[in-house]
């Protein structure tokens, strides 16, 4: 009688353990734009999804590219965004039924050979990720090795400050199932319901090299490499057309690193060559001209673009695109 | 496979379960497969110098225990104990030391010989000491030796200690491996409540401390001035780290029904140095004390030493000279221990130094305290110890923390020649940069006042977790949850770092 009592307390406990984290992550968890990008991409199917870092999610704007094939897409980009973690949304469009018929990876090289930092990194994309047989693999192969607060209190990244003065809209959007975009608006960029974030133009008087990591083949980080190419061979299983993209840099940053960008460029364009993928680098030789690598297009020297430079060099890759798929390249 | 990872909470879960669902009689098993298992998911690789630990200690103890039962003379005893002590400790000399000396010999002799490519494999200074431990043990009749070499082979591969200790001593420890404990709800919650204050101690002071003591050393330059705050917060991320990855460790230990010795007992509140070994790295200091400090003090030299020394200095000073050298041996293989470095020697032998000038002085300091009419007892000279152990505790840090002895000496000589306190504010403390500064700062002060309180208060003779288990169990399920919820809100927002001694 004394042990069952105490199970039963001991199953209360566990219960409002329970409850009070799934309480904290509903007040406390804030409401991104990548909860809008993946409650769309699973409720909507797209022709084209975009994957990459926050080059593809501000240089890419699938609106511009509708405008000139009539191909819907969706852009799943965003800062911090590996490999590995583009495989599996795009293993998650395929489990929900909304399986794109093309899939564009924006290549940023430095991200290859960059440590995966844990936390909020995959959190971004896994708090967001519904119930599924995806999201648990996910889990075993990303967020297992991540510390625990990730599975209690996926909100620890955030500041106190920063997550209590949204809890009242964060509260209100999840009760409601709210996707609306009006606060991912801010001084400098907006968020579109494309997933594209539109910067506004900023003066280029001011920008610095600092923060830009220069690309070096010797460092690459092998794991990066492999679900790069897990992600091809998921594709061409799935049947869905892949192409990868290195987006545009101002040309003074092409100069301060040309070592880097060469190297790159040479590394990516054999392994692409060997996987027999298509691969557009917009800093070589070959299609340098498609795009601006006028400072004014950009806001700031690590290739960010402004809106009207990215709306254009959207129209300008989707044609390239488009040539190579009718000529059957991809 | 980190403490702090998920993979480990699941790893932990499933290994409780199955330990209870496991017929008592086998429980054992399970503890060893779990063992093993987590061993190899570090790397497969070294699991081979686990397992030549394991067995070379084993067939070594096995013999003597044989040979004590024939009455096989004491010579051919030793011999097989010098034995299994060089295999074991001989193996943790060459894949720790090995690069070390090959150093020093081409600095010396300007040769160019090449080292180990071999990475430290994970625990190794801790199984290797605890196996060792056990075979001396054996060799002096303190415990008889295991006849089954897989439980034998569970007693050094237990794997919450295996990566960090506590150093196990194998007549507390390994019956209760062996024992297949029943279920109890007040071992898991006691574990449970030791596991989260550990989690706690880590993740919100050390980690915080941590940012504050990497950022001083990774950039010496830029924030010279703050070389005694850099000191501090190691102090402070150290004893965080250690004794929160311990609280886990025994925690843990306490699921299983199992009760591991104590690593820590309030050390920054100890009144000597002495007294901060017997309350610091406990279990190691222990090893030192009942493998190196005894043998090499009741040793045949060291008798002849004695005898010469109070010939030469007289009966009192005679007396404590050897027990000073003795004690300057022990600190250095304490020192050796940390690392192949020179740093850590001098670590080792500051330790000793203190150690051993405290014991030649204690006549002298005794007599002054008389002058000045010291009892001892007064709380303000209490005070006064603790104060100035902590300071020479912290002092030693500037070797432990260092890269090397060159960069120690140069922090010594920046904290005494600079002091520009300010600096630490301008610390990118956190993702937000240095807006999260003084919220770090506050969070690790509001930590250590909590510790230092709960330690006085334990210190003087307060049995705080045991007042805590007397409280309704709502209200301390509530206590706890929130502490629990405290790592969320409070911990470090910054990249996470590993545990200090997993390293080792």
């Amino acid at each position: 009688m004394r042990n069952f009592k105490k199970t039963v307390c001991a199953l209360l406990v566990a219960a409002a353990a329970v409850v009070m984290f799934a309480g904290l992550d509903f007040l406390l968890y804030p409401c991104t734009f990548i909860r809008n990008d993946l409650h769309r991409v699973c409720t909507e199917a797209f022709d084209d999804i975009y994957v990459g870092t926050s080059h593809g999610k501000i240089n890419i704007d699938p609106d511009a590219a509708r405008e000139v094939n009539g191909r819907t897409g969706h852009n799943l980009c965003v800062g911090g965004e590996y490999s590995v973690d583009a495989y599996y949304m795009i293993k998650l469009l395929i489990e929900q039924g909304k399986k794109p018929s093309r899939v564009i990876y924006e290549i940023s090289p430095a991200y290859f050979t960059l440590e995966k930092e844990e936390g909020n990194n995959y959190l971004l994309f896994y708090h967001e990720f519904p119930f599924s047989r995806t999201k648990l693999e996910y889990f075993r192969d990303a967020v297992a090795k991540c510390n625990f607060r990730t599975m209690l209190f996926p909100w620890y990244e955030y500041s106190l400050s920063y997550e209590i003065s949204n809890m009242r809209s964060t509260v209100e959007k999840k009760l409601h199932g709210d996707y609306g975009i009006e606060d991912f608006r801010t001084e400098t960029q907006e968020y579109h319901e494309s997933g594209f974030v539109a910067r506004y133009p900023v003066d280029s008087s001011n920008f610095d090299f600092s923060g830009i990591h220069p690309f070096s083949r010797d460092e690459i980080r092998q794991e990066h490499m492999d679900y790069l190419e897990k992600l091809i061979d998921l594709c061409r299983e799935q049947d869905i057309a892949f192409a990868a993209v290195i987006t545009p840099v101002p040309a003074d940053t092409l100069r301060e690193f040309s070592q880097g960008y060469e190297d790159a460029d040479s590394y990516f364009g054999e392994f692409f060559k060997e996987k027999n993928v298509t691969y557009i680098n917009f800093n070589n030789r070959e299609y340098y001209k498609y795009a601006s690598h006028k400072l004014e297009s950009y806001t700031d020297l690590d290739g960010h673009m402004n809106e009207d430079a990215a709306r254009e060099f959207t129209a300008n890759f989707t044609r390239i695109l488009d040539q190579l798929q009718k000529e059957g390249t991809i | 496979m980190s403490l702090i990872s998920n993979l480990f909470v699941l790893f932990v879960a499933a290994a409780v379960v199955l330990y209870y669902l496991t017929p008592k009689k086998y429980r054992w098993i399970c503890l060893l497969v779990f063992s093993y298992l987590y061993y190899l998911s570090g790397n497969a690789r070294y699991l081979f110098f686990l397992l030549f630990s394991t067995a070379v200690t084993y067939l070594c103890a096995l013999q003597i225990d044989r040979m004590q039962q024939n009455g096989s003379g004491q010579k051919s005893m030793k011999r097989v104990a010098a034995l299994g002590l060089a295999g074991n400790l001989g193996m943790l000399g060459l894949v720790k030391y090995t690069n070390f000396f090959v150093d020093n010999l081409n600095r010396i002799f300007h040769m160019n010989m090449k080292g180990l490519e071999v990475l430290l494999p994970l625990g190794i200074s801790f199984f290797t000491f605890q196996s060792s431990g056990y075979l001396l043990d054996v060799y002096w009749k303190r415990t008889r030796a295991q006849r089954n070499p897989f439980r034998y082979a569970l007693f050094v591969s237990f794997f919450p200690q295996l990566l960090q200790g506590p150093i196990g001593n194998y007549k507390r420890l390994a019956g209760q491996l062996y024992e297949g404990h029943e279920f109890s709800w007040e071992h898991i919650s006691a574990g449970l409540r030791r596991i989260i204050l550990g989690f706690c101690k880590k993740m919100i002071i050390a980690d915080w401390a941590g940012v504050f003591a990497d950022a001083i050393w990774g950039d010496l330059d830029r924030y010279n001035g703050a070389a005694f705050f850099g000191l501090l917060f190691y102090g402070i991320q150290l004893y965080g780290d250690f004794s929160g990855a311990m609280d886990v460790v025994i925690g843990i230990g306490n699921l299983f029904g199992i009760t591991m010795d104590e690593n820590f007992r309030r050390p920054y509140l100890a009144k000597s140095m002495a007294e901060f070994w017997e309350r610091w790295h406990i279990t190691l200091g222990e090893w030192m004390k009942n493998y190196v400090f005894y043998p090499i003090s009741l040793s045949k030299w060291m008798t002849r030493f004695s005898r010469w020394s109070r010939q030469k200095f007289g009966r009192k000073t005679g007396r404590v000279v050897p027990i000073a050298l003795a004690d300057l041996i022990v600190f250095f293989f304490v020192g050796i221990w940390h690392g192949a470095s020179w740093k850590y020697v001098v670590y080792g032998l500051m330790n000793g130094g203190i150690i051993a000038f405290s014991e030649l002085m204690a006549g002298q300091y005794r007599n002054w305290k008389k002058a000045l009419h010291i009892s001892g007892k007064e709380n303000w000279y209490q005070l006064f110890a603790i104060v100035r152990t902590f300071i020479l505790v912290n002092l030693r840090w500037f070797f432990d923390r260092s890269d090397s002895l060159g960069q120690g000496m140069y922090m010594v000589k920046q904290a005494f020649t600079h002091f520009q306190p300010a600096q630490i504010l301008s610390i990118p403390a956190g993702t937000g940069g240095t807006a999260f500064v003084p919220w770090a700062l506050l969070i690790i002060g509001a930590g250590c006042a909590v510790m230092v309180t709960a330690g006085i208060v334990q210190e003087r003779g307060g049995r705080l977790q045991e007042r805590m288990s007397c409280l309704p169990v709502p209200v301390t399920a509530g206590i706890y949850l929130l502490l629990l919820v405290c790592i969320g809100l409070f911990g470090s927002t910054a990249a996470p770092r590993g545990f200090i001694y997993a390293q080792f």
